[in-house]
């Protein structure tokens, strides 16, 4: 009987080895790229499968070459409908980590589909910016998100840390899965208390409200004789009010650009 | 007691068929063939007139019927009944469920009424309908045992006459531009006015609430008919106690505001000018106006109102139904528990709404619990203006006038009697001021929120846990102040139990 059932267990084993093995073949395959160019701070990388490239400019020298490295597939993941860019900087001349982060895609793709992650050590800020499809699919909320999900680890100086988890993070959200946004649902319900008690307040204020009637009203329920003759107009003065024309900013402003899918930006201090 | 000519029995007045009809046999009578001896001479007798002869004292004739005062042991409120066989066992004012004491006496007779022409069933049908719009009101509000207790009352009210007589001035502009210049033209617009407006109303009775008796209006005074007591059979009246000069500059300003936009747009010649406003704003004789706005007759006049109160403790709450058209003026207060399960059902969707499309950085969330909080004490603040102006009676001229009479006639009396007694003082109002424990909210509110400002502006730290925190401890504060908003809402929806000590009558007394 026990030989018998260690059969019946091998044999099971087998099956299911052989059915998952095209999966963990295939698994292996989604990481898989390509080295295009490989200084010191400055990677590129070429997603095999998309053809989009993954860029790792590490102008802050925060990662060590093995933690980039190990950071690749990670981006990689990433890079099925756009181009991936990991960029950090100690010398923002923008003074703003969303200027820095904008400024910095659109002079390397300007209007491609793509995602940049900034850790700029100079403001202390993590900054996403996305375009094109992922501008649909990373909104501003949820990088707002992944940045509260993430500041902690750079806060403690573990950008390795910080940069995988925002690219996990990042890939789950592309593959339609949910990530973890518990002070979201803390912080809406407790306003959605607030919000409630007080519009209930100005309903019950509403319905108790003792309204007097409109003049039309009072007049419509009484006798009345009205008549006004003799109109007369007569022209007494005139006075004049010194008031410039406006110049400079008048008329209509021009348009404003195209569409072009537009961009989102989220992210968090550290 | 109006006997029936057929049987003998009590004679009612009937608001559908508007005669006086028999419970007993079915006969119908018409009301003036009652009592119709007196119309003659008595017509003129509560008619103030104003202008030349104000201060002459009208002819003293016979003007007044017979009543059944009942006063309440409890409150001091007076009602009147022509029916000498009733019995008042609840007092309307303060709600106290007693035996009203009752004494034969006379009064003087209105000029005009009003009579009911709703039911008692079209009033608890219109006054059900309001109530179910109150989603918090509490369930005993709405329970039949309580709204079957309205009682017709015919409430005093002083109703003026207002002319309007002689040259119109009123000034016009027109403006255009030249160069760098605006250049207004100056216009005299004139004409001749003849108007006369008939019957506007104001409550003659302190013991009637002005927010009440306005929220009441407008009676149609076009169906208003000479008084005659049998109207009265079946219901009660109040008794007047305002002086008819008290609202006659208001009636004279109405009237002179309504003519002035009747002006403005119904004369074709003035349209292209701009004219300047002209609000009268009670001062309708004050030098510059537009034309003379007399109040020229006051009448004494009775409306019918369907009246209940409902006494919870030392509050009491007043629901009412214009007897004419029936419209609904009522306080109504809120159930707590009502109030937080309906929040609750709001929070939800709140909640689902903001989760679909909003992820809010603990700045923002920051922002808007301190928002919330500072509109809390906002709304505690007028809520406190509000409770000390109705508590203490500031907002209803007709009591102000009354206690103020009041105190002058104590004053004479106390002249006459030992010098230095104090005139009586306006009541306390302790549920206006702030209580120990609010004021601690109040204050501990304002640090919070300062400490708000020095984080979120200031300060601005990197972790969101302080953001937070703070978030948690203004929510606390929230509530606190909150418990405070529904309290005064509470208030306010109510009223203190009335004492009156009325000695009646008009200032023609």
């Amino acid at each position: 009987m026990t030989v018998l059932k260690k059969r019946k267990a091998a044999a099971l084993l087998t099956i299911i080895l052989i059915f998952m093995f095209p999966l963990i073949v295939c698994a292996s395959e989604s990481v898989s790229f390509s080295v295009e160019d490989d200084e010191e701070n400055y990677k590129l990388y070429i997603n095999d499968d998309s053809g989009y490239e993954i860029l790792i400019d590490d102008a802050a020298d925060i990662f060590t070459d093995d933690e980039e490295r190990d950071l690749i597939p990670y981006m990689t993941d990433c890079s099925q409908e756009g181009f991936v860019i990991l960029v950090t900087t100690d010398d923002n001349k923008y003074d703003d980590a969303e200027a820095y982060a904008g400024n910095y895609y659109d002079s390397l793709i300007p209007e491609e589909s793509g995602i940049l992650f900034l850790i700029d050590m100079d403001t202390r800020e993590l900054r996403f910016y996305s375009e094109g499809q992922y501008h649909y699919e990373l909104t501003g909320s949820i990088m707002n998100i992944i940045g509260d999900n993430i500041y902690r680890s750079a806060s403690a100086g573990n950008y390795f840390e910080c940069a995988k988890e925002a690219f996990t993070e990042i890939s789950d959200v592309l593959e339609g899965k949910r990530i973890a946004a518990p002070m979201k649902y803390i912080s809406n319900a407790c306003l959605a208390v607030l919000i409630a008690l007080i519009i209930n307040y100005f309903i019950a204020r509403a319905a108790s409200m003792m309204t007097g009637p409109l003049d039309s009203e009072v007049f419509a329920a009484l006798n009345s004789r009205y008549s006004f003759t003799d109109p007369g107009v007569r022209k007494t003065h005139s006075t004049r009010t010194y008031s410039p024309r406006s110049s400079g900013s008048g008329g209509s402003g021009g348009g404003g650009g195209g569409g072009g899918g537009g961009h989102s930006s989220g992210g968090h201090s550290f | 007691m109006i006997v029936c000519p057929s049987c003998g029995a009590n004679l009612k007045f009937n608001p559908k068929s508007q005669k006086l009809t028999c419970d007993f046999c079915g006969s119908e009578f018409d009301p003036h063939q009652f009592d119709s001896d007196k119309d003659a001479q008595e017509t003129q007798i509560n008619t103030q007139e104003y202008g030349s002869s104000t201060d002459e004292t009208p002819e003293v004739k016979d003007d007044t019927y017979k009543i059944t005062v009942f006063t309440c042991p409890q409150c001091g409120g007076e009602l009147a009944s022509v029916d000498e066989n009733t019995a008042a066992a609840f007092c309307s004012f303060c709600g106290a469920s007693t035996i009203l004491h009752s004494r034969i006496a006379k009064s003087k007779r209105p000029e005009y009424i009003i009579p009911f022409s709703i039911t008692k069933e079209d009033c608890k049908e219109a006054y059900s309908r309001v109530v179910k719009k109150a989603l918090f009101l509490p369930k005993e509000y709405k329970s039949s045992e309580y709204i079957d207790g309205f009682r017709g009352i015919y409430m005093p009210y002083w109703s003026y006459d207002v002319e309007q007589k002689g040259n119109v001035n009123l000034r016009g502009e027109r403006s255009h531009r030249s160069g760098d210049y605006i250049i207004t033209d100056h216009y005299a617009l004139t004409g001749k006015i003849d108007a006369f407006y008939e019957g506007l109303s104001y409550d003659a009775s302190s013991s009637f609430s002005d927010n009440i008796s306005e929220a009441l209006k407008p009676f149609d005074v076009t169906k208003r008919v000479p008084f005659q007591p049998s109207y009265m059979s079946g219901y009660y009246a109040d008794l007047p106690d305002v002086a008819s000069s008290l609202y006659a500059e208001d009636a004279a300003g109405m009237a002179y505001d309504r003519s002035i936009e009747r002006i403005k747009k119904e004369t074709a010649e003035f349209h292209k000018y701009s004219i300047a406003e002209d609000k009268i704003e009670n001062r309708p004789n004050a030098p510059g106006r537009a034309f003379s706005s007399k109040t020229v007759k006051a009448h004494s006049s009775m409306y019918p109102v369907w009246f209940l109160s409902y006494r919870n403790g030392d509050r009491v709450t007043y629901a009412t139904v214009n007897g004419q058209t029936g419209k609904v003026a009522a306080d109504l207060p809120i159930d707590v528990k009502k109030y937080l399960i309906g929040s609750g059902i709001i929070a939800v969707i709140i909640f689902l709404f903001l989760n679909m499309f909003l992820v809010l950085t603990p700045k923002v969330v920051l922002a808007l619990a301190a928002t919330l909080t500072v509109l809390v004490f906002i709304i505690n603040a007028f809520q406190r203006g509000s409770i000390k102006k109705r508590e203490t009676g500031e907002d209803d001229r007709g009591l102000v006038h009354a206690r103020n009479r009041e105190r002058l006639r104590n004053k004479k009396r106390n002249e006459g009697n030992t010098a230095g007694n104090e005139l009586p003082k306006p009541p306390n109002v302790p549920e206006a001021t702030m209580t120990s424990t609010e004021q601690i909210v109040l204050w501990t509110g304002i640090a919070i929120l300062a400490v708000n400002v020095l984080v979120a502006f200031f300060i601005q730290p990197v972790s969101d846990i302080p953001y937070y925190l703070l978030c948690v401890v203004d929510a606390v504060v929230f509530c606190f102040s909150f418990r405070y908003t529904l309290i005064n809402y509470n208030i306010m929806a109510t009223r203190r139990l009335p004492q009156f000590d009325r000695k009646g009558g008009d200032d023609r007394a």
